[in-house]
């Protein structure tokens, strides 16, 4: 991808996550020796293999490629930069695979461009992914603010959610039974951008909410009952509106109306109600557990049905 | 019932399902010894015997099949505490799955969302809930929508490709059960009718098809899914020489996180072991009839970490 516009320090943030990324494939610590990386390397390949009897039919064979494919390049690059392994340990690594030392990926490896990498996400997604992104896809030139080593091409739409699903919505609780796929068959196809899959607390804990100076700030008091009418105090004290709240967590507002209105029959079930309350907490800046808990001991208690 | 000097329990983190995969792996003899050593520690624990169709808790408990059962409570004829009978070991109550009756055995999501809610008030410490054999809607949704979930397997490849499958099912369904809240059901559904040309082969690839629509929105629903983070029982597993079957639960929870971003946990595994096979002939569980036999020293610790880790993980939730 045409990312050559991003700085140096980006380059080097980039450089890192890619590295982080090659380190969980293999499984292993940052640092980790050459021998260890060999180690590391052929139980991962006996694993995608089903050698070992842990990985039995876990992958598909495309799926299986692309993860040998994906463990083949983190081998490949954790080794230029490995310090080497004292020379006792040497003996240690022995070779159980057979498609260790030249693999074929490998010198298909060697045609494809250097910055294909840069992204962090390992060529399998690239070559999977390649007929539908389509070479006209424009790079993002807009600098991302929040989150430099990510350019987030967005398309115009898509911070509103597709809206198909707008009217089962009102009517149904959220945790539903196996959807039904009769969806239009003309939804446009995920634009695909990218991105190096980031750890959720980076992504969604930073918001941009609109905050009453702390002391106007309504607050949990000890003692107090967390139910709907609490989290819509907290929420309003804080300036933020349904809609802002919605964007930030990305959950539906009718769940979150659901949530504030006490509208149990509307309300996910409790294992995902925990998630989405977690996330509200975030955004308003509030005990996380605190609010969950309350919450949900709240609907325990007033919920019951029948 | 028997025990009501001790604190209102912790409300959440105390239901935990038992599932995963092929049947005869050791589910409900599992199930019911960690009941059993659990209500021996002092917990007040219900066992829940969620096998519709193929119930036979009773028969490893020891104690004759109740009259009234799980489907008395579905068909709305008796309430849950009416159900659930005292066992003769303290501390522990008992809810038969042994039904007789077609149309409870194959509840639906409302049927199992209403006696998961009355499962949740019920008045003790922790709830086991034992799933039938299978990836089919009745075991996926307990296992879901319970507090915790607990997958047992043997090292066995016949075993190991049920786990995998039942793994991802489960995924799929409750990616399925919050699409409606983000507002991702038609991306999903696009995404699952072309996953050969998008690439989907594995539960990460479907996040990734997320994340590259709108990375906060993947974000957001990839905190949700973290949640899923079921944990591994290796049953009968073998220690001896050059066979480490300890490492086949280190490979499965390994291969979980690289390849299908699942967070799967090892709880720990149990040795093979002969009391096993006496104590189901003689119908009762092997941690009363052999308290020092290898494998119930093993189970007896593995209780112990199951409750460490339910307060652990409501807390980090």
């Amino acid at each position: 991808m045409e990312r050559k516009d991003t700085s140096q320090e980006q380059a080097e943030d980039v450089a890192d996550s890619n590295s982080q990324r090659w380190c969980e494939i293999l499984d292993v610590t940052p640092g980790a020796n050459t021998v260890e990386l060999k180690a590391a390397y052929d139980r991962a390949i006996a694993l995608i293999d089903g050698k070992s009897v842990g990985g039995y039919l876990m992958l598909d064979p495309i799926a299986a490629q692309a993860a040998r494919d994906d463990v083949e390049r983190a081998y490949q690059e954790l080794k230029q930069t490995a310090p080497v392994a004292p020379k006792a340990d040497e003996g240690d690594a022995k070779p159980t695979s057979p498609t260790v030392e030249h693999p074929d990926e490998m010198d298909a490896e060697k045609s494809v461009p250097e910055e294909r990498y840069s992204s962090g996400v390992p060529r399998r997604v690239m070559r999977i992914l390649a007929p539908v992104v389509g070479p006209k896809d424009p790079p993002s030139k807009e600098p991302a603010k929040k989150r430099p080593t990510i350019a987030i091409a967005k398309p115009a739409a898509v911070t509103e959610p597709p809206c198909a699903g707008e009217k089962e919505r009102a009517t149904t609780s959220a945790a539903s039974p196996e959807a039904s796929t009769d969806a239009p068959e003309a939804l446009p196809v995920p634009a695909v951008k990218l991105l190096p899959s980031i750890p959720p607390e980076r992504a969604v804990g930073e918001v941009n909410v609109i905050t009453a100076p702390d002391e106007e700030r309504f607050v949990i008091r000890d003692g107090d009952e967390i139910n709907g009418g609490l989290i819509r105090r907290l929420r309003e004290s804080r300036g933020v509106t349904i809609e802002d709240l919605a964007k930030t967590t990305k959950v539906q507002k009718s769940v979150l109306r659901a949530i504030e209105d006490q509208d149990f029959d509307a309300l996910p079930a409790r294992v995902y109600l925990r998630g989405f309350l977690t996330q509200i907490a975030r955004v308003l800046k509030v005990d996380r557990k605190r609010l969950a808990d309350g919450y949900l001991d709240f609907v325990e208690r007033h919920g019951s049905r029948n | 019932m028997v025990n009501h000097t001790q604190p209102v329990p912790a409300k959440a983190g105390r239901i935990i399902a038992i599932g995963g995969g092929k049947g005869g792996a050791g589910k409900s003899i599992f199930t019911t010894n960690t009941a059993v050593a659990l209500a021996q520690s002092g917990k007040r624990v219900v066992l829940v015997d969620a096998d519709l169709g193929g119930a036979n808790v009773h028969t490893i408990l020891g104690v004759t099949p109740p009259l009234v059962t799980l489907s008395d409570f579905i068909g709305r004829r008796a309430s849950l505490e009416d159900v659930a009978i005292q066992t003769p070991i303290p501390n522990l109550r008992f809810v038969s799955g042994a039904l007789d009756d077609v149309q409870a055995a194959n509840p639906n999501y409302q049927q199992k969302m209403r006696l998961l809610r009355h499962i949740a008030s019920m008045e003790c410490d922790v709830l086991m809930l034992d799933l039938g054999a299978g990836t089919g809607f009745n075991t996926v949704d307990f296992f879901l929508l319970a507090d915790a979930g607990v997958l047992v397997v043997l090292p066995e490849p016949t075993s190991i490709e049920n786990a995998y499958r039942f793994l991802k099912a489960a995924f799929l369904r409750r990616l399925r059960a919050i699409q409606r809240a983000f507002a991702i059901k038609d991306l999903i559904d696009v995404a699952m009718r072309n996953r050969n040309a998008l690439g989907i082969h594995t539960p990460a690839d479907i996040l990734r098809i997320i994340d590259e629509r709108d990375h906060e929105l993947g974000a957001a629903v990839r905190q949700q899914m973290a949640g899923f983070s079921p944990q591994l029982v290796v049953n009968q597993a073998i220690v001896d020489g050059d066979t480490d079957d300890r490492q086949v639960a280190e490979d499965m929870a390994s291969a979980c996180r690289r390849f299908f971003g699942i967070h799967l946990r090892v709880l720990g595994t149990l040795p093979p072991d002969d009391a096993v096979k006496r104590a189901v002939r003689a119908r009762h569980p092997f941690i009363l009839a052999e308290p020092h036999a290898p494998v119930s020293v093993a189970l007896t610790q593995m209780s112990q970490r199951l409750m460490l880790d339910a307060s652990r993980t409501e807390r980090a939730a």
